[in-house]
Protein backbone atom coordinates (compact mmCIF):
# COMPACT_ATOMS: atom_id res chain seq x y z
CA UNK A 1 0.00 0.00 0.00
CA UNK A 2 1.46 3.28 -1.24
CA UNK A 3 2.25 5.49 2.76
CA UNK A 4 1.47 9.31 2.74
CA UNK A 5 4.57 11.29 1.98
CA UNK A 6 6.16 11.88 5.68
CA UNK A 7 5.73 15.69 6.56
CA UNK A 8 4.00 17.81 9.41
CA UNK A 9 0.07 17.97 9.86
CA UNK A 10 -0.58 21.06 7.16
CA UNK A 11 -2.86 23.95 7.56
CA UNK A 12 -3.91 25.85 4.65
CA UNK A 13 -6.30 28.55 3.58
CA UNK A 14 -7.36 30.12 0.96
CA UNK A 15 -9.97 33.55 1.13
CA UNK A 16 -10.65 35.73 -1.87
CA UNK A 17 -13.14 38.10 -2.60
CA UNK A 18 -13.98 38.78 -6.19
CA UNK A 19 -15.62 42.44 -6.90
CA UNK A 20 -17.04 44.33 -10.23
CA UNK A 21 -15.02 47.25 -11.70
CA UNK A 22 -16.69 48.64 -14.49
CA UNK A 23 -18.90 46.14 -15.32
CA UNK A 24 -15.82 43.30 -15.14
CA UNK A 25 -15.35 41.00 -12.07
CA UNK A 26 -11.78 41.39 -10.46
CA UNK A 27 -9.98 39.75 -8.00
CA UNK A 28 -9.72 42.07 -5.11
CA UNK A 29 -8.44 40.52 -2.24
CA UNK A 30 -6.34 37.37 -1.97
CA UNK A 31 -4.93 35.81 1.09
CA UNK A 32 -2.85 32.66 1.18
CA UNK A 33 -1.34 30.56 3.58
CA UNK A 34 -0.47 27.50 4.27
CA UNK A 35 0.68 25.36 1.26
CA UNK A 36 -2.60 26.52 -0.74
CA UNK A 37 -2.32 28.93 -3.91
CA UNK A 38 -4.70 30.03 -6.00
CA UNK A 39 -3.95 31.05 -9.58
CA UNK A 40 -5.98 32.90 -11.98
CA UNK A 41 -4.24 31.70 -15.53
CA UNK A 42 -6.95 32.78 -17.42
CA UNK A 43 -9.98 35.23 -17.89
CA UNK A 44 -12.90 33.41 -19.87
CA UNK A 45 -15.72 35.45 -21.87
CA UNK A 46 -15.06 37.41 -19.10
CA UNK A 47 -15.22 35.51 -16.49
CA UNK A 48 -11.79 35.08 -14.13
CA UNK A 49 -11.22 31.47 -13.17
CA UNK A 50 -9.44 30.66 -10.10
CA UNK A 51 -7.20 27.04 -10.08
CA UNK A 52 -6.69 26.37 -6.37
CA UNK A 53 -3.32 24.26 -5.98
CA UNK A 54 -2.47 22.14 -3.22
CA UNK A 55 1.36 22.46 -3.03
CA UNK A 56 1.07 19.71 -0.24
CA UNK A 57 0.63 17.36 -3.47
CA UNK A 58 -2.82 15.93 -1.14
CA UNK A 59 -4.32 15.40 1.91
CA UNK A 60 -3.18 13.40 5.01
CA UNK A 61 -3.22 12.32 8.93
CA UNK A 62 -5.06 15.03 10.06
CA UNK A 63 -4.53 18.31 7.51
CA UNK A 64 -6.87 21.17 7.54
CA UNK A 65 -7.91 23.04 4.70
CA UNK A 66 -10.17 25.74 4.45
CA UNK A 67 -11.13 27.64 1.03
CA UNK A 68 -13.60 30.92 1.16
CA UNK A 69 -14.66 33.09 -1.84
CA UNK A 70 -17.11 35.79 -1.55
CA UNK A 71 -18.46 37.14 -5.10
CA UNK A 72 -19.63 40.82 -4.58
CA UNK A 73 -23.14 41.74 -6.22
CA UNK A 74 -23.07 41.37 -9.78
CA UNK A 75 -19.70 39.19 -10.23
CA UNK A 76 -18.87 36.08 -11.87
CA UNK A 77 -16.30 33.58 -10.77
CA UNK A 78 -15.57 29.94 -11.54
CA UNK A 79 -12.66 27.61 -9.44
CA UNK A 80 -11.44 24.35 -10.39
CA UNK A 81 -8.52 22.51 -8.92
CA UNK A 82 -5.27 22.42 -10.68
CA UNK A 83 -5.74 18.38 -10.25
CA UNK A 84 -7.56 15.71 -8.23
CA UNK A 85 -7.17 16.06 -4.97
CA UNK A 86 -5.73 12.44 -3.12
CA UNK A 87 -6.69 11.66 0.49
CA UNK A 88 -3.87 9.34 1.91
CA UNK A 89 -4.11 6.99 4.15
CA UNK A 90 -4.27 7.81 7.73
CA UNK A 91 -1.83 6.24 10.51
CA UNK A 92 -5.09 7.99 12.87
CA UNK A 93 -5.98 11.44 12.59
CA UNK A 94 -9.18 12.65 10.47
CA UNK A 95 -8.20 15.44 8.08
CA UNK A 96 -10.90 18.39 7.22
CA UNK A 97 -11.42 20.18 4.40
CA UNK A 98 -13.88 23.16 4.69
CA UNK A 99 -15.37 25.33 1.96
CA UNK A 100 -16.97 28.16 2.42
CA UNK A 101 -18.86 30.94 -0.29
CA UNK A 102 -21.16 33.65 -0.01
CA UNK A 103 -22.63 34.66 -3.35
CA UNK A 104 -24.06 38.18 -3.36
CA UNK A 105 -27.45 39.23 -5.58
CA UNK A 106 -26.12 38.96 -9.17
CA UNK A 107 -23.41 37.08 -8.55
CA UNK A 108 -22.59 33.80 -10.28
CA UNK A 109 -20.04 31.15 -9.22
CA UNK A 110 -19.52 27.41 -10.52
CA UNK A 111 -17.41 25.58 -8.38
CA UNK A 112 -15.72 22.92 -10.41
CA UNK A 113 -13.18 20.96 -8.93
CA UNK A 114 -11.60 17.93 -10.32
CA UNK A 115 -12.12 14.75 -8.62
CA UNK A 116 -11.35 13.68 -5.18
CA UNK A 117 -9.94 10.32 -4.65
CA UNK A 118 -10.52 8.72 -1.25
CA UNK A 119 -7.17 6.26 -0.56
CA UNK A 120 -7.77 2.75 1.45
CA UNK A 121 -7.78 3.97 4.99
CA UNK A 122 -7.71 7.75 4.82
CA UNK A 123 -10.31 9.85 6.79
CA UNK A 124 -11.99 13.19 5.76
CA UNK A 125 -14.43 15.77 6.77
CA UNK A 126 -15.72 17.94 4.43
CA UNK A 127 -18.10 20.26 4.38
CA UNK A 128 -19.61 22.79 2.04
CA UNK A 129 -21.83 25.98 3.07
CA UNK A 130 -22.94 28.27 0.58
CA UNK A 131 -24.29 31.85 1.69
CA UNK A 132 -26.49 33.48 -1.21
CA UNK A 133 -28.61 36.65 -1.72
CA UNK A 134 -31.25 37.00 -3.61
CA UNK A 135 -30.74 35.63 -7.26
CA UNK A 136 -27.35 35.00 -6.48
CA UNK A 137 -26.17 31.45 -8.62
CA UNK A 138 -24.29 28.73 -7.26
CA UNK A 139 -23.76 25.45 -9.41
CA UNK A 140 -21.66 22.64 -7.42
CA UNK A 141 -19.91 19.58 -8.74
CA UNK A 142 -18.20 17.34 -6.70
CA UNK A 143 -16.77 14.14 -8.03
CA UNK A 144 -15.33 11.41 -5.57
CA UNK A 145 -13.55 8.11 -6.08
CA UNK A 146 -13.63 5.33 -3.59
CA UNK A 147 -9.97 4.03 -3.95
CA UNK A 148 -7.44 4.53 -6.53
CA UNK A 149 -9.71 2.97 -9.11
CA UNK A 150 -7.16 2.39 -11.81
CA UNK A 151 -4.54 0.74 -9.55
CA UNK A 152 -7.85 -1.58 -8.51
CA UNK A 153 -7.63 -0.07 -4.90
CA UNK A 154 -10.92 -1.27 -2.61
CA UNK A 155 -11.50 0.94 0.52
CA UNK A 156 -11.28 -1.59 3.37
CA UNK A 157 -11.52 0.80 5.62
CA UNK A 158 -12.09 4.63 6.05
CA UNK A 159 -14.26 7.49 7.05
CA UNK A 160 -15.79 9.88 4.86
CA UNK A 161 -18.06 12.81 5.99
CA UNK A 162 -19.58 15.07 3.61
CA UNK A 163 -21.64 18.34 4.69
CA UNK A 164 -23.84 20.28 2.88
CA UNK A 165 -25.18 23.78 4.04
CA UNK A 166 -26.97 25.51 1.46
CA UNK A 167 -28.80 29.41 2.66
CA UNK A 168 -30.68 31.79 0.69
CA UNK A 169 -31.80 35.23 2.21
CA UNK A 170 -30.89 33.35 5.65
CA UNK A 171 -32.83 30.44 5.36
CA UNK A 172 -31.45 26.86 4.82
CA UNK A 173 -32.79 25.25 1.63
CA UNK A 174 -30.61 22.41 0.87
CA UNK A 175 -29.13 20.23 3.71
CA UNK A 176 -26.53 16.54 2.96
CA UNK A 177 -24.73 14.51 5.29
CA UNK A 178 -23.17 11.61 3.37
CA UNK A 179 -21.57 9.35 6.19
CA UNK A 180 -19.56 6.36 5.17
CA UNK A 181 -17.73 4.76 8.13
CA UNK A 182 -15.81 1.58 7.82
CA UNK A 183 -15.42 -0.69 5.50
CA UNK A 184 -16.45 1.74 3.03
CA UNK A 185 -16.06 -0.70 -0.08
CA UNK A 186 -18.17 -3.03 1.06
CA UNK A 187 -20.96 -0.74 2.48
CA UNK A 188 -21.10 0.47 -1.78
CA UNK A 189 -21.40 -2.90 -2.55
CA UNK A 190 -24.82 -3.04 -0.82
CA UNK A 191 -28.07 -2.48 -3.17
CA UNK A 192 -29.43 0.60 -0.93
CA UNK A 193 -25.99 2.34 -0.72
CA UNK A 194 -23.58 2.32 -3.57
CA UNK A 195 -24.61 -0.97 -6.27
CA UNK A 196 -20.77 -1.62 -6.61
CA UNK A 197 -20.47 2.06 -7.64
CA UNK A 198 -16.21 3.49 -7.02
CA UNK A 199 -16.99 6.45 -8.19
CA UNK A 200 -20.06 9.77 -7.16
CA UNK A 201 -20.68 12.31 -9.26
CA UNK A 202 -22.72 14.99 -6.93
CA UNK A 203 -24.06 18.38 -9.36
CA UNK A 204 -26.38 20.89 -7.49
CA UNK A 205 -27.28 23.90 -9.49
CA UNK A 206 -28.77 26.61 -6.83
CA UNK A 207 -29.20 29.03 -9.65
CA UNK A 208 -32.44 30.82 -10.10
CA UNK A 209 -34.70 28.91 -12.76
CA UNK A 210 -32.26 25.71 -12.34
CA UNK A 211 -35.86 23.81 -11.48
CA UNK A 212 -37.36 24.58 -14.58
CA UNK A 213 -34.66 22.65 -16.50
CA UNK A 214 -35.23 19.67 -14.88
CA UNK A 215 -37.03 18.06 -18.51
CA UNK A 216 -33.96 19.68 -20.28
CA UNK A 217 -31.98 18.29 -18.07
CA UNK A 218 -33.10 14.53 -18.43
CA UNK A 219 -32.70 14.35 -21.58
CA UNK A 220 -28.74 16.03 -21.96
CA UNK A 221 -28.44 12.96 -19.11
CA UNK A 222 -29.66 10.67 -21.55
CA UNK A 223 -27.35 11.80 -24.19
CA UNK A 224 -24.17 12.57 -22.09
CA UNK A 225 -24.28 9.97 -19.37
CA UNK A 226 -23.78 5.88 -21.15
CA UNK A 227 -22.54 3.50 -18.85
CA UNK A 228 -23.20 5.47 -15.92
CA UNK A 229 -26.29 5.07 -13.26
CA UNK A 230 -27.83 9.14 -13.37
CA UNK A 231 -30.56 10.55 -12.56
CA UNK A 232 -31.89 14.44 -11.79
CA UNK A 233 -34.79 15.87 -9.17
CA UNK A 234 -35.60 19.25 -9.08
CA UNK A 235 -37.39 21.32 -5.47
CA UNK A 236 -37.20 24.06 -3.74
CA UNK A 237 -35.58 25.87 -6.35
CA UNK A 238 -32.74 23.77 -6.81
CA UNK A 239 -31.78 21.21 -9.20
CA UNK A 240 -29.65 18.05 -8.55
CA UNK A 241 -27.95 15.44 -10.61
CA UNK A 242 -26.26 12.34 -8.90
CA UNK A 243 -24.19 10.06 -11.20
CA UNK A 244 -22.90 6.46 -9.79
CA UNK A 245 -20.23 4.09 -11.73
CA UNK A 246 -18.06 1.59 -11.98
CA UNK A 247 -15.04 4.12 -11.79
CA UNK A 248 -14.07 7.84 -11.57
CA UNK A 249 -12.99 7.94 -15.10
CA UNK A 250 -15.76 6.97 -16.94
CA UNK A 251 -17.76 8.84 -14.41
CA UNK A 252 -15.73 11.82 -14.79
CA UNK A 253 -15.58 11.68 -18.30
CA UNK A 254 -19.66 11.86 -18.27
CA UNK A 255 -19.77 14.50 -15.86
CA UNK A 256 -17.55 17.04 -17.82
CA UNK A 257 -19.86 16.20 -20.99
CA UNK A 258 -23.09 16.64 -19.30
CA UNK A 259 -21.66 20.19 -17.28
CA UNK A 260 -19.95 21.33 -20.41
CA UNK A 261 -23.89 21.07 -22.26
CA UNK A 262 -25.99 22.50 -19.12
CA UNK A 263 -23.81 25.14 -18.65
CA UNK A 264 -23.29 26.05 -22.58
CA UNK A 265 -19.58 26.45 -21.99
CA UNK A 266 -16.10 24.05 -21.97
CA UNK A 267 -14.54 22.52 -19.05
CA UNK A 268 -11.93 24.95 -17.68
CA UNK A 269 -8.86 23.69 -19.18
CA UNK A 270 -7.11 22.10 -16.48
CA UNK A 271 -9.95 19.30 -16.78
CA UNK A 272 -9.40 18.84 -20.66
CA UNK A 273 -5.83 17.02 -19.87
CA UNK B 1 -38.49 3.35 33.28
CA UNK B 2 -41.85 1.58 32.95
CA UNK B 3 -44.17 3.72 30.31
CA UNK B 4 -47.30 4.25 31.86
CA UNK B 5 -50.07 2.57 29.28
CA UNK B 6 -51.88 5.75 28.21
CA UNK B 7 -48.62 7.15 26.71
CA UNK B 8 -48.12 3.72 25.33
CA UNK B 9 -51.33 3.42 23.51
CA UNK B 10 -50.90 7.03 22.08
CA UNK B 11 -48.08 6.20 20.64
CA UNK B 12 -49.59 3.06 19.20
CA UNK B 13 -52.49 5.35 18.04
CA UNK B 14 -50.32 8.00 16.30
CA UNK B 15 -48.31 5.22 14.22
CA UNK B 16 -50.75 3.42 13.25
CA UNK B 17 -51.20 2.87 9.66
CA UNK B 18 -55.07 4.34 10.73
CA UNK B 19 -53.63 7.63 11.55
CA UNK B 20 -54.62 9.87 8.86
CA UNK B 21 -51.54 11.20 7.67
CA UNK B 22 -51.47 9.64 4.44
CA UNK B 23 -48.64 6.97 5.09
CA UNK B 24 -49.74 4.26 2.41
CA UNK B 25 -48.97 5.98 -0.27
CA UNK B 26 -45.19 6.34 0.03
CA UNK B 27 -42.25 4.06 -0.57
CA UNK B 28 -39.52 5.78 0.27
CA UNK B 29 -37.94 4.69 -3.13
CA UNK B 30 -38.64 1.26 -2.55
CA UNK B 31 -41.18 0.72 -5.57
CA UNK B 32 -37.90 2.08 -8.11
CA UNK B 33 -35.64 -0.59 -6.43
CA UNK B 34 -38.69 -3.00 -7.11
CA UNK B 35 -39.10 -2.26 -10.99
CA UNK B 36 -35.24 -2.39 -11.47
CA UNK B 37 -35.60 -6.20 -9.54
CA UNK B 38 -33.16 -5.05 -6.61
CA UNK B 39 -36.14 -5.92 -4.36
CA UNK B 40 -37.01 -9.00 -5.28
CA UNK B 41 -37.25 -11.54 -2.15
CA UNK B 42 -37.15 -12.33 1.76
CA UNK B 43 -33.59 -11.43 1.30
CA UNK B 44 -33.00 -8.53 -1.04
CA UNK B 45 -35.82 -6.76 0.99
CA UNK B 46 -34.24 -7.25 3.87
CA UNK B 47 -31.04 -6.53 3.49
CA UNK B 48 -32.15 -2.75 1.48
CA UNK B 49 -34.74 -1.94 5.10
CA UNK B 50 -31.98 -2.89 6.98
CA UNK B 51 -29.72 -0.17 5.25
CA UNK B 52 -32.61 2.66 4.74
CA UNK B 53 -33.17 2.10 8.67
CA UNK B 54 -29.46 2.02 9.61
CA UNK B 55 -28.16 3.91 7.07
CA UNK B 56 -30.64 5.98 5.46
CA UNK B 57 -33.85 7.65 6.53
CA UNK B 58 -34.50 5.65 9.35
CA UNK B 59 -31.47 7.06 11.24
CA UNK B 60 -31.45 10.45 10.30
CA UNK B 61 -35.54 10.09 11.09
CA UNK B 62 -34.49 8.89 14.75
CA UNK B 63 -32.18 11.91 15.31
CA UNK B 64 -34.17 14.47 13.95
CA UNK B 65 -37.32 13.07 16.11
CA UNK B 66 -34.97 13.01 19.33
CA UNK B 67 -34.08 16.90 18.72
CA UNK B 68 -37.60 17.74 17.91
CA UNK B 69 -38.58 15.97 21.21
CA UNK B 70 -35.90 17.72 23.53
CA UNK B 71 -36.84 21.24 21.81
CA UNK B 72 -39.84 20.65 21.85
CA UNK B 73 -40.56 23.89 24.09
CA UNK B 74 -37.56 26.09 22.75
CA UNK B 75 -39.35 27.68 19.56
CA UNK B 76 -36.58 29.23 17.68
CA UNK B 77 -34.23 25.45 18.39
CA UNK B 78 -37.51 23.58 17.14
CA UNK B 79 -38.04 25.54 14.05
CA UNK B 80 -33.79 25.07 13.55
CA UNK B 81 -34.66 21.22 13.11
CA UNK B 82 -37.67 21.62 11.25
CA UNK B 83 -35.80 23.80 9.02
CA UNK B 84 -32.84 21.12 8.78
CA UNK B 85 -34.85 18.12 8.00
CA UNK B 86 -37.29 19.25 5.47
CA UNK B 87 -33.26 21.04 3.88
CA UNK B 88 -32.06 17.42 4.10
CA UNK B 89 -34.62 15.71 1.78
CA UNK B 90 -32.69 14.23 -0.94
CA UNK B 91 -35.67 14.27 -3.37
CA UNK B 92 -38.87 16.16 -4.88
CA UNK B 93 -40.49 12.92 -4.03
CA UNK B 94 -39.33 12.28 -0.38
CA UNK B 95 -39.75 16.14 0.58
CA UNK B 96 -43.14 15.45 -0.36
CA UNK B 97 -43.19 12.56 1.39
CA UNK B 98 -41.92 13.77 4.48
CA UNK B 99 -43.63 17.19 4.39
CA UNK B 100 -47.35 15.72 3.57
CA UNK B 101 -47.19 13.82 6.27
CA UNK B 102 -45.39 15.61 8.84
CA UNK B 103 -48.44 18.88 8.28
CA UNK B 104 -50.91 15.92 8.16
CA UNK B 105 -49.79 14.44 11.39
CA UNK B 106 -49.11 17.73 13.36
CA UNK B 107 -53.01 18.42 12.19
CA UNK B 108 -54.65 15.60 13.38
CA UNK B 109 -53.24 15.66 16.81
CA UNK B 110 -53.81 19.44 17.38
CA UNK B 111 -57.26 18.55 17.14
CA UNK B 112 -57.67 15.06 18.40
CA UNK B 113 -54.92 15.39 21.16
CA UNK B 114 -54.76 19.38 21.94
CA UNK B 115 -52.96 20.29 24.70
CA UNK B 116 -50.65 23.87 25.74
CA UNK B 117 -47.62 21.87 24.54
CA UNK B 118 -48.94 21.00 21.17
CA UNK B 119 -50.53 24.80 20.64
CA UNK B 120 -46.58 25.74 21.52
CA UNK B 121 -45.01 23.66 18.72
CA UNK B 122 -47.74 25.25 15.79
CA UNK B 123 -47.04 28.37 16.74
CA UNK B 124 -43.25 27.44 16.54
CA UNK B 125 -43.56 25.64 13.34
CA UNK B 126 -44.61 26.94 9.68
CA UNK B 127 -46.87 25.39 7.76
CA UNK B 128 -44.09 22.74 6.10
CA UNK B 129 -43.27 20.13 8.66
CA UNK B 130 -41.34 17.27 8.56
CA UNK B 131 -42.78 14.34 9.62
CA UNK B 132 -39.92 13.12 12.13
CA UNK B 133 -40.23 16.44 13.90
CA UNK B 134 -43.90 16.56 14.10
CA UNK B 135 -44.15 13.25 15.79
CA UNK B 136 -41.11 14.09 17.89
CA UNK B 137 -42.26 17.49 19.52
CA UNK B 138 -45.94 16.22 19.98
CA UNK B 139 -44.92 13.31 21.88
CA UNK B 140 -43.08 15.62 24.01
CA UNK B 141 -46.01 17.77 24.54
CA UNK B 142 -47.75 14.81 25.71
CA UNK B 143 -44.79 13.80 28.00
CA UNK B 144 -44.24 11.19 26.19
CA UNK B 145 -40.36 9.26 26.77
CA UNK B 146 -38.36 9.78 24.10
CA UNK B 147 -36.79 6.40 23.76
CA UNK B 148 -40.06 4.64 23.34
CA UNK B 149 -40.91 7.34 21.12
CA UNK B 150 -38.33 7.13 18.79
CA UNK B 151 -38.74 3.18 18.89
CA UNK B 152 -42.29 3.11 17.81
CA UNK B 153 -41.21 6.02 14.84
CA UNK B 154 -38.96 3.46 13.78
CA UNK B 155 -40.87 0.50 13.43
CA UNK B 156 -44.03 2.33 11.98
CA UNK B 157 -41.47 3.61 9.39
CA UNK B 158 -40.34 -0.20 8.62
CA UNK B 159 -43.80 -1.31 8.88
CA UNK B 160 -45.08 1.05 6.21
CA UNK B 161 -42.32 0.27 4.06
CA UNK B 162 -43.05 -4.15 3.89
CA UNK B 163 -46.49 -2.84 3.63
CA UNK B 164 -45.13 -1.24 0.14
CA UNK B 165 -43.53 -4.19 -0.54
CA UNK B 166 -46.36 -6.32 -0.14
CA UNK B 167 -48.34 -3.88 -2.63
CA UNK B 168 -45.68 -3.75 -5.29
CA UNK B 169 -43.44 -6.65 -4.85
CA UNK B 170 -43.28 -10.58 -5.41
CA UNK B 171 -43.63 -10.48 -1.10
CA UNK B 172 -46.17 -12.40 0.92
CA UNK B 173 -47.67 -11.54 4.04
CA UNK B 174 -45.36 -14.24 6.11
CA UNK B 175 -42.68 -12.88 4.56
CA UNK B 176 -43.31 -9.33 5.71
CA UNK B 177 -44.77 -10.02 9.06
CA UNK B 178 -41.27 -12.15 9.93
CA UNK B 179 -39.52 -9.13 8.42
CA UNK B 180 -41.01 -6.96 11.11
CA UNK B 181 -40.21 -9.46 13.65
CA UNK B 182 -36.61 -9.29 12.33
CA UNK B 183 -36.26 -5.48 11.96
CA UNK B 184 -38.09 -4.75 15.24
CA UNK B 185 -34.59 -5.40 17.83
CA UNK B 186 -32.57 -3.53 15.13
CA UNK B 187 -34.80 -0.51 15.82
CA UNK B 188 -34.49 -0.54 19.63
CA UNK B 189 -30.99 -0.25 19.03
CA UNK B 190 -31.16 2.28 17.12
CA UNK B 191 -33.66 4.17 19.22
CA UNK B 192 -31.12 3.59 22.62
CA UNK B 193 -28.08 4.51 20.28
CA UNK B 194 -29.77 8.05 19.10
CA UNK B 195 -32.14 8.74 22.26
CA UNK B 196 -29.55 11.61 23.07
CA UNK B 197 -27.75 12.46 19.62
CA UNK B 198 -27.22 15.82 18.59
CA UNK B 199 -27.74 17.03 15.07
CA UNK B 200 -24.15 16.63 14.26
CA UNK B 201 -24.94 12.94 14.72
CA UNK B 202 -27.13 13.33 11.04
CA UNK B 203 -25.79 11.43 8.00
CA UNK B 204 -26.59 8.32 5.58
CA UNK B 205 -24.90 6.35 3.09
CA UNK B 206 -28.02 5.25 0.92
CA UNK B 207 -26.99 7.11 -2.44
CA UNK B 208 -29.06 4.30 -4.39
CA UNK B 209 -32.21 5.16 -2.51
CA UNK B 210 -31.70 8.73 -3.65
CA UNK B 211 -30.94 8.32 -6.99
CA UNK B 212 -33.63 5.88 -6.92
CA UNK B 213 -35.85 8.00 -5.65
CA UNK B 214 -35.08 10.54 -8.72
CA UNK B 215 -35.69 7.83 -11.25
CA UNK B 216 -39.11 7.15 -9.70
CA UNK B 217 -40.44 10.29 -10.64
CA UNK B 218 -40.27 9.22 -14.29
CA UNK B 219 -41.05 5.30 -13.69
CA UNK B 220 -44.03 4.25 -16.24
CA UNK B 221 -46.16 2.43 -13.72
CA UNK B 222 -46.71 3.45 -10.27
CA UNK B 223 -48.78 3.30 -7.15
CA UNK B 224 -46.94 5.16 -4.95
CA UNK B 225 -45.99 9.09 -4.37
CA UNK B 226 -42.39 8.39 -3.85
Amino acid sequence: MAQAPVRQRSHGTVRLSVSAFGGRSRIVDLAEAGPLRLRFPNVVDGTPEGILVNTAGGVACGDHFETALDLAPGTEFVLTTTAAEKIYKSDGPTSTIINRVTVAAGANLAWLPQETILFDHSRLRRSFEAVLAGDAGLLVVELLAFGRNAHGERLTDGLFEDVWRIRRDGRLTYADALRLDGPIDAMLARAAIGGGARALGTIIDFTPGAEARLEEVRALLDETTAGIDAGASAWNGHLAVRLLGPAIGPLRTAAARFVSAYRGKTMPRVWQS
Amino acid sequence: MLMLMIEALRLMAWLSPTYPVGSFAYSHGLEWAVETGEIHDEASLEAWLGDVLEFGAGRNDLILAGNAHRFAGDIAALAAVNELALALAPSRELHLETSQQGRSFLDATLAAWPCDGMTGIATALPATVAFPVAVGAAAAAHGTARRETLAAYGLAFVQNLISAALRCAPIGQTVGTRLVAALAPRVTVLAEEFEDAGLDALGSATLRVDLGSFRHETQYSRIFRS
